[in-house]
C-alpha cells in the first residue's frame, strides 16, 4: 500500500507567512545568543561579545532577507506538491471506492454517457444549423451577410439577394469592408446529354469567393478575378469535394480535364475543400464563376447591368479594427443611392408609390430561408438542445441520488474518518473528485455515443443539409469538456454537501437511522425527475400527435401512387409547339407501359410550381375574388383522374376540348362557392388574363390542398392542355403498387424517346410532399428518443431510492408485520411512497408543460399544446412507470422476515 | 587572524552534510564542528552556513525540526534525509577523487625534480 499523504503534513505546522519570519528569527537569534554566551563564558565583556558574534555572523540583515526568500519559494513548492499528492491520493481512494461496487459504477457511468452524450450530439446538430458557420468559413466573427428590407404601405419584404450591379456597389464603395463576395441560389442543371445525364447542384460565386471566407482549394486553384469577369469571362469550373469523389473517384489528374454542364464545356481547374457549403448548408456539386449565368442564360438580359434581376447572395468580411455601426452606416448609404437610382429608372418619372429600402448585417450562420428567418429544422433544433439539457439533469439528478444512497452506506465510515481528524472541506473534496472522476469516465463513454448519435441524427433526420468531416470537432469537444466538468461538481456537491453535514454522535451509533432531511432531499430529487420526464414526454406525445394529424391531412387528391417526370425541353432548343407535341407522345408511350393506371400533364406541378393569372368575371367590378386571386393551371384531360381528385359537378375535359371548345375551364368547390355562391356555376362565363372571349366553366372538382399540408385549399382554375403554355411543367404517371418500382422504365422510355434529351427527372411525387413533414418527423423522433431516455433513468431512480427505502426500514417493517400487517398492507406502503412521489411529479410536470406550450405551438400541426388525450396519456404513462418501479421492492418488503428483522439490531 | 581558506560554490555543501551525517544539529552546532574539525583551516561565515542549510532544505536533502539545545534554548535541528545521504555519498566520492588527483599532480611535480637533482 502507498504511504498515505499527510502523515507527515499532519506532524507539520502549517507555515504562513508570518510564522516563517518568526522561525528565521528564532534561529538566527539561537545562534547569535549561544555565540555570545561562549565568549562571555571565555571572558568577554557582553556588549564587546555581542559586537564580534554579530561581525562574525556576517551582514544579518542581508541573511534574513535571503533566508525568507528562499523559504517563500519553498512553500510555493510544497504546496503544489502536497496538492498533487493529494489529488492523486483521492484519485485513487475514489477508483478502489468504484471498483468495490462495478454494478452502481456501471449504472452511473452509462447514466452519465447516455445524459452527455445526448448533449454533444445535439450540440454538434445545433452548432452547425444554428450557431455556428458552415464550414471553412474562417474567423466567421468577421464576417457578415447583408439581407435586404423593402417596406410596403401594409407589409415589408426581407430578402437576402441582390443584383449584380448593386453587388458591386458594395464591393467598391465600403471602406470598411475588406472583402465582399457573392454568390447565387442552387441551381440544378445538366451534364452531359441523353442516357448519360446527370443532374448537377450548381453555385455561381465571384472570383474572391474562397478568398472571403478564408479557405483554400484542396486541390488546384479557384477562380482568378478574370475568370469571372462580366460579360463572359472564362469556361472553368470548381468541382465539390463530394462530387469529385463520386463521380471522378477521387482522381487528382482531373485537373485540366473538361465537363459539359449545361450549354458549355467547363475546364476542371480545382477541387473545393470537403463540405464547403453557402449558407443553406446545401451540397454543392460544381462551383462556377458568377460570369457563367450569361452562357447559362439564368438571368434575363444583360446581367451586368440588370439592376431588377435579386439573384446573388452578399458576404463579407469586415477590415479587422473596423466599427460594425460604422460599417453599416456606410453600407446603408450605398444602397439607399442604388435603390433611389433603380426606382428613378423603374418610375420613369411617374408619381407612383416608391418603397423603402433598408439594409441589415447579420452574422453569418447555417440554416436559413433566404428572408434570413430559421428553417423549421432549425428552429426545432434549438428546443432539442433544451431538451438534451433535461435529459442531462435528469441523469445528474440520478446519479446524485444513487451517490447519495451510497453516501449513505458509507455514513459510518465517513463519520469514522471524521473523528480520526479528517476535515470537513477534504472529505467534500474527496467525493468531489469522486463526481468528477465518474463525468469523465461516462464523458468519454457520452463521446463514442455522440459519434453514432451524430451520424444518425444527420442521416436520418436532415438528410438535405451537407455534413461533411466529423461529428466531433474542437467546439463540440470543448463544449463536452465544460459540461463534464459542470456534471461532475453538479454530482459530487450532493454527497459532499451531505458529507460535511454529518452529526459524528449520531453516525457512530449503531444502527442509527437515517435523518429527516437526506430522505428529503432524495424524494426531491425523485420528483424533480418525474416532473421532467412528463415534460419531454408531452413533448414527444405533441409531435407525434402533430404527425398523425399532418399524415391525416385530406390533400383532397391521392399523391401516393403517383410519379413525376420532369424534363428540360427549352434547354434542348424545342420550340414551344415542339415541346406539346413531344408532351402528347410521351403520355401515349407512358400509359402503354405495365402497371401504369393513366397518365397527365400538367403546366404547374403541385407542391411546387405557382402559376397565376388574373381572372374576371363579367359584369363584376373586382378582379379578384374576395380579395384573392385564384391559381391557375393547364391539365391534360386525364390530370383529374391521374391525381385521384373528383368531378363533382358537369364534367372534366374530353379529349374532343382540345381541338374545338376551346374556351371552357373546369373551377374547383372553393371558388365556385365564393364566386357564386348558392348558384350553379357551370355554363358560366370568365374571362382569363387579357383575352376578350367567354371561357365557360363546364365543370367543379374538388377542392385540394395544392402547396400540401401548411395550406389551406385554395381557389384554382383549370383550362384544357394545348390552349396555353408549353412543356415545361410535369408528367403525372399514376402506378399500380409501390410508384419507385417504375421510376427507372419511365425514365429509359423517356429518354430513348429523345437521345439528344437533358436528363429526365423522375421521382414520386410524394417526395415534393416530404419537406414538409421533415420537422414534425424531426420533433417527434428526437423528442421520443430522449422521452423515452429521461424514463429509463427516471425509473431506474425511483427505482433505487425505494430499494434503499425498504433496505433501511427492514427493522420498522419487521415490527409492522410483528405488530400484524400483512403483505398487501406492506405493498400499499412501499407503493404508496414510489406513486406519492411521482403524482407530485407530475403535477409539477404539467404546470410547465402548460406554461411551455404556447412556445412551442408554432411547431406543432394542427394540435394544441395543451392537447388533453396527450397530457392524459403522458401522465397514464408515467404513473404505470412508477408502479412498476416500485412493484420489485415493494416484493422485497414483503419477503422480510419480522424475527430475523428484529434480532438484526 | 590567518586567512581563511575560500570557500567553492558547493563545497560548503557537503561540509554540512558530512556534519549531519553524525546525528540532528542546529546551525550553531555544524558551524563550530566544521571549524574544529578543519583544525580552524575552514572558517564558514554564519550567514552562507544557513542560506546553505535553507536551500538544502529546500532541495529535500535535510529537514529540520524544533528541539532544546544543550544550553535549554529552542533550536532548530537539521537531520539528513535519505536523499541527503545519498548525496553526501556522491559529492564525498568526487572530493576524494577530485583531492587525489590534486595529489597526484603535485606528487609528480616532486618525483621530477628529485630526478633532475
Amino acid at each position: 500500500m502507498r504511504r498515505i499523504p499527510g502523515i507527515r503534513r499532519i506532524f507539520r505546522l502549517v507555515e504562513t507567512r508570518a510564522s516563517r519570519e518568526r522561525a528565521v528569527e528564532d534561529e538566527l537569534t539561537f545562534h547569535l545568543d549561544t555565540r555570545v554566551d561562549e565568549l562571555i563564558a571565555g571572558g568577554m565583556e557582553r556588549r564587546a561579545a555581542r559586537e564580534q558574534a554579530e561581525r562574525e555572523f556576517g551582514d544579518v540583515h542581508a541573511a534574513r532577507a535571503e533566508l525568507l526568500a528562499l523559504g517563500r519559494r519553498q512553500v510555493r513548492r510544497t504546496r503544489v506538491r502536497d496538492w498533487a499528492e493529494v489529488l492523486a491520493f483521492d484519485l485513487r481512494y475514489a477508483v478502489r471506492g468504484l471498483k468495490a461496487q462495478p454494478a452502481l459504477t456501471l449504472g452511473i457511468v452509462l447514466t452519465l454517457a447516455l445524459g452527455i452524450g445526448a448533449n454533444a450530439t445535439m450540440f454538434g446538430v445545433v452548432d452547425r444549423l444554428v450557431l455556428g458557420a458552415p464550414a471553412h468559413w474562417r474567423d466567421p466573427g468577421q464576417l457578415r451577410q447583408l439581407y435586404f428590407a423593402t417596406g410596403y404601405p401594409d407589409h415589408s419584404v426581407t430578402s437576402a439577394f441582390e443584383s449584380y450591379p448593386a453587388y458591386l456597389a458594395f464591393r467598391d464603395s465600403v471602406p470598411a469592408f475588406q472583402d465582399v463576395a457573392a454568390f447565387s441560389d442552387q441551381y440544378v442543371m445538366t451534364s452531359g446529354r441523353g442516357a448519360a445525364a446527370v443532374q448537377v447542384k450548381a453555385r455561381l460565386v465571384t472570383a474572391n469567393f474562397l478568398r472571403t471566407l478564408g479557405a483554400h482549394p484542396v486541390l488546384g486553384r479557384f477562380f482568378a478575378d478574370n475568370e469571372a469577369r462580366p460579360p463572359d469571362g472564362a469556361s472553368v469550373v470548381v468541382l465539390g469535394y463530394g462530387f469529385w469523389q463520386r463521380r471522378f473517384g477521387s482522381d487528382s489528374t482531373v485537373l485540366g480535364r473538361t465537363m459539359p454542364i449545361g450549354n458549355g464545356r467547363y475546364t476542371i481547374i480545382g477541387i473545393a475543400p470537403r463540405g464547403l457549403t453557402a449558407t443553406d448548408l446545401l451540397p454543392v456539386d460544381v462551383w462556377l464563376p458568377v460570369s457563367a449565368v450569361a452562357s447559362e442564360q439564368l438571368v434575363w438580359n444583360v446581367w451586368t447591368s440588370n439592376r431588377f434581376a435579386s439573384w446573388l447572395q452578399v458576404v463579407t468580411r469586415l477590415r479587422s479594427g473596423a466599427d460594425e455601426r460604422q460599417a453599416l452606416a456606410q453600407v446603408a448609404a450605398v444602397y439607399q443611392r442604388v435603390m433611389a437610382e433603380q426606382d428613378r429608372a423603374f418610375h420613369r418619372g411617374t408619381t407612383e408609390f416608391s418603397p423603402t429600402h433598408s439594409l441589415m448585417l447579420d452574422a453569418v450562420s447555417g440554416a436559413r430561408y433566404h428572408n434570413g428567418a430559421r428553417t423549421l429544422e432549425a428552429r426545432v433544433s434549438r428546443w432539442l438542445i433544451c431538451v438534451s439539457a433535461i435529459v442531462l439533469l435528469i441523469a445528474c439528478a440520478n446519479v446524485a441520488n444513487l451517490l447519495l444512497s451510497r453516501a449513505t452506506r458509507r455514513r459510518r465510515e465517513i463519520a469514522v474518518r471524521l473523528a480520526l481528524g479528517i476535515s470537513r472541506r477534504r472529505l467534500g473534496g474527496q467525493l468531489m473528485v469522486e463526481g468528477v472522476l465518474l463525468a469523465i469516465v461516462g464523458g468519454s463513454a457520452g463521446l463514442l455515443m455522440a459519434e453514432w448519435g451524430s451520424a444518425f441524427t444527420r442521416r436520418v433526420l436532415l438528410p438535405d443539409v451537407l455534413w461533411d468531416g466529423s461529428p466531433m470537432d474542437a467546439r463540440v469537444l470543448a463544449i463536452t469538456a465544460a459540461i463534464v466538468l459542470v456534471t461532475g461538481v453538479l454530482i459530487g456537491l450532493a454527497p459532499a454537501l451531505q458529507a460535511t453535514r454529518t452529526q459524528l454522535t449520531s453516525a457512530l451509533k449503531a444502527g442509527a437511522q437515517e435523518g429527516v432531511r437526506r430522505t428529503r432531499l432524495r424524494s426531491t430529487l425523485i420528483i424533480a425527475q418525474a416532473a421532467l420526464s412528463v415534460v419531454l414526454l408531452a413533448g414527444a406525445g405533441l409531435f407525434a400527435r402533430s404527425l398523425w394529424n399532418a399524415r391525416g391531412v385530406d390533400l383532397g387528391m391521392d399523391v401516393r401512387p403517383v410519379l413525376l417526370a420532369t424534363v428540360d425541353l427549352q434547354s434542348a432548343g424545342y420550340n414551344p409547339a415542339d415541346q406539346t407535341a413531344f408532351m402528347e407522345r410521351a403520355m401515349q408511350r407512358l400509359s402503354e407501359l405495365p402497371g401504369v393506371d393513366d397518365v397527365a400533364f400538367a403546366f404547374a406541378v403541385p407542391f411546387r410550381d405557382i402559376s397565376g393569372m388574373s381572372m374576371t368575371i363579367p359584369g363584376r367590378h373586382d378582379s379578384t375574388v374576395d380579395g384573392k386571386a385564384p391559381t391557375f393551371n393547364v391539365v391534360s384531360p386525364s390530370y383529374f383522374a391521374t391525381l385521384g381528385m373528383r368531378i363533382i359537378r358537369g364534367h372534366g375535359f374530353g379529349s374532343g376540348h382540345r381541338a374545338d371548345a376551346r374556351y371552357v375551364a373546369v373551377i374547383n368547390e372553393k371558388l365556385a362557392h365564393q364566386a357564386w355562391p348558392g348558384e350553379n356555376p357551370l355554363g358560366k362565363c370568365i374571362r382569363l388574363g387579357d383575352e376578350n372571349a367567354c371561357t365557360t366553366i363546364v365543370g367543379v372538382v374538388n377542392d385540394a390542398r395544392y402547396f400540401g399540408i401548411y395550406n389551406e385549399p385554395r381557389m384554382q382554375v383549370f383550362v384544357p392542355f394545348g390552349r396555353k403554355g408549353g412543356g415545361v411543367g410535369g408528367l403525372f404517371v399514376r402506378t399500380r403498387g409501390d410508384p419507385a418500382r417504375l421510376e427507372r422504365v419511365v425514365r429509359r422510355t423517356l429518354q430513348s424517346m429523345m437521345p439528344d434529351l437533358p436528363y429526365a427527372d423522375v421521382r414520386p411525387l410524394q417526395k415534393l410532399l416530404d419537406p414538409q413533414f421533415r420537422s414534425l418527423n424531426l420533433g417527434a423522433a428526437m423528442f421520443g428518443v430522449f422521452a423515452v431516455l429521461a424514463l429509463i433513468v427516471a425509473s431506474v431512480g425511483l427505482y433505487s431510492v425505494l430499494a434503499y427505502d425498504v433496505a433501511r426500514r427492514v427493522h420498522e417493517i419487521g415490527v409492522r408485520m410483528a405488530l400484524g400487517a400483512r403483505a398487501p398492507d406492506v405493498v400499499r406502503l412501499v407503493l404508496g411512497e414510489g406513486v406519492r412521489m411521482v403524482v407530485v411529479g407530475i403535477v409539477l410536470g404539467l404546470v410547465v408543460t402548460l406554461a411551455a406550450g404556447r412556445a412551442i405551438a408554432s411547431l406543432l400541426f394542427d394540435t394544441s399544446p395543451r392537447d388533453p388525450v396527450v397530457l392524459g396519456i403522458v401522465c397514464l404513462t408515467l404513473l404505470v412507470v412508477a408502479v412498476a418501479a416500485s412493484l420489485i421492492p415493494a416484493w422485497r418488503a414483503t419477503r422480510v422476515d419480522p424475527s430475523v428483522a428484529l434480532r438484526a439490531e | 587572524m590567518a586567512r581563511d581558506l575560500d570557500l567553492l560554490q558547493g563545497t560548503l555543501d557537503v561540509l554540512v552534510l558530512k556534519a549531519l551525517a553524525w546525528g540532528p544539529q542546529h546551525g550553531y552546532a555544524v558551524a563550530r564542528w566544521i571549524k574544529s574539525t578543519s583544525d580552524e583551516a575552514l572558517t564558514v561565515e554564519d550567514r552562507a552556513l544557513y542560506v546553505a542549510l535553507h536551500r538544502m532544505e529546500g532541495r529535500g536533502w535535510i529537514e529540520a525540526e524544533w528541539g532544546l539545545s544543550e544550553n535549554n534554548r529552542k533550536a532548530r535541528y537539521y537531520q539528513l534525509t535519505r536523499a541527503g545521504r545519498k548525496q553526501l555519498h556522491a559529492e564525498a566520492a568526487r572530493w576524494t577523487r577530485y583531492a587525489e588527483a590534486v595529489f597526484k599532480v603535485l606528487g609528480a611535480t616532486d618525483a621530477s625534480t628529485e630526478a633532475t637533482a
